[in-house]
């Protein structure tokens, strides 16, 4: 323990200066999960443009953080309208005759948050024997949790 | 630096009085993300077509973050892969004759569950087969 420094609490019944991996509740040896500013982010789809949309947050840290996103669905689909979900992720919903796509994107530069949005459906008409896709109109809410650690140094 | 209590410890070689954030391991600064409650279970999903759910209860005050990760199916292989994937995916072929060698696994919270869901068209294992997850359901609410 000599050449160590830093801050360790072990779980109770364990001895702090012995234990290194699962018996501590806290090492800093290990970077956390350390939360350094909380953003909801609200972005609108134009169905007049394929159904995306996307808005932007200035968050000024001078470095890539890195991020955990989540989205609230819309109420288009059938069986999880209205759903949290992690973001980003492509989300399917199911729709009579065919199915919902929500795609939802979360990235950053080093001053500049975007979050993204798309949303269109396609549905088997069985009359022309092929997928009519329609777009939407949506405002979602992206809830970001953008954290203290470096996400890229290169 | 001289308004500022509390606790930091920087990387190694970083002078902690002055060097960035994204140079430190710590800081009392700011809130570490919190877990709730996380847990591990296994469920079992029947071939074509094989559904499954679990429903989390947590007691967080508001919808939760989380995250959540289960092993999933080679939709290409037709066969099931111990590896673990993030919720929540779907791997389907949109054909026009209906849907075949699909894999849905969905996760979402609400203000009183986890809700996990399978569902699959898989033909095999004939007695069908035991999906591992597990979950992190957070504390902190985003205001």
């Amino acid at each position: 323990m000599t050449d160590r420094y830093g801050i360790k609490i072990s779980q109770s019944g364990y001895d702090v200066l012995e234990e290194d991996g699962e018996n501590l509740v806290f090492s800093s040896e290990y970077p956390t999960v350390t939360i350094r500013e909380k953003k909801t982010v609200a972005v609108t789809t134009d169905a007049g443009a394929g159904g995306v949309g996307s808005n932007t947050y200035t968050h000024g840290f001078g470095y890539i953080p890195q991020a955990l996103a989540f989205v609230t669905t819309s109420d288009l689909g059938d069986n999880w309208p209205g759903a949290y979900v992690s973001a980003p992720q492509t989300w399917m919903d199911f729709l009579a005759d065919g199915y919902l796509y929500e795609d939802f994107s979360v990235y950053s530069t080093a001053n500049v948050l975007t979050c993204a949005a798309a949303v269109y459906s396609m549905e088997y008409n069985i009359g022309t024997e092929e997928w009519d896709y329609t777009y939407y109109t949506k405002t979602y809410n992206f809830d970001v949790l953008l954290l203290m650690e470096e996400a890229s140094t290169s | 630096m001289s308004d500022i209590y509390g606790i930091r410890v920087s990387k190694e070689g970083q002078d902690v009085r002055t060097c960035g954030y994204n140079d430190l391991i710590f800081t009392s600064e700011f809130p570490l993300l919190k877990v709730h409650k996380s847990g591990r279970g296994t469920v079992h999903i029947a071939p074509v077509v094989g559904t499954a759910t679990a429903n989390i209860a947590h007691t967080v005050s508001v919808t939760p973050m989380f995250l959540a990760f289960t092993q999933y199916a080679d939709i290409n292989s037709g066969q099931w892969d111990g590896d673990y994937k993030q919720f929540s995916f779907s791997s389907i072929d949109p054909s026009p004759e209906g849907a075949t060698g699909y894999m849905h696994a969905v996760a979402y919270t609400d203000a009183g569950h986890l809700h996990l869901s399978w569902e699959t068209d898989l033909q095999n294992p004939v007695d069908g087969t035991d999906v591992a997850y597990f979950y992190y359901i957070f504390e902190d609410p985003i205001t």
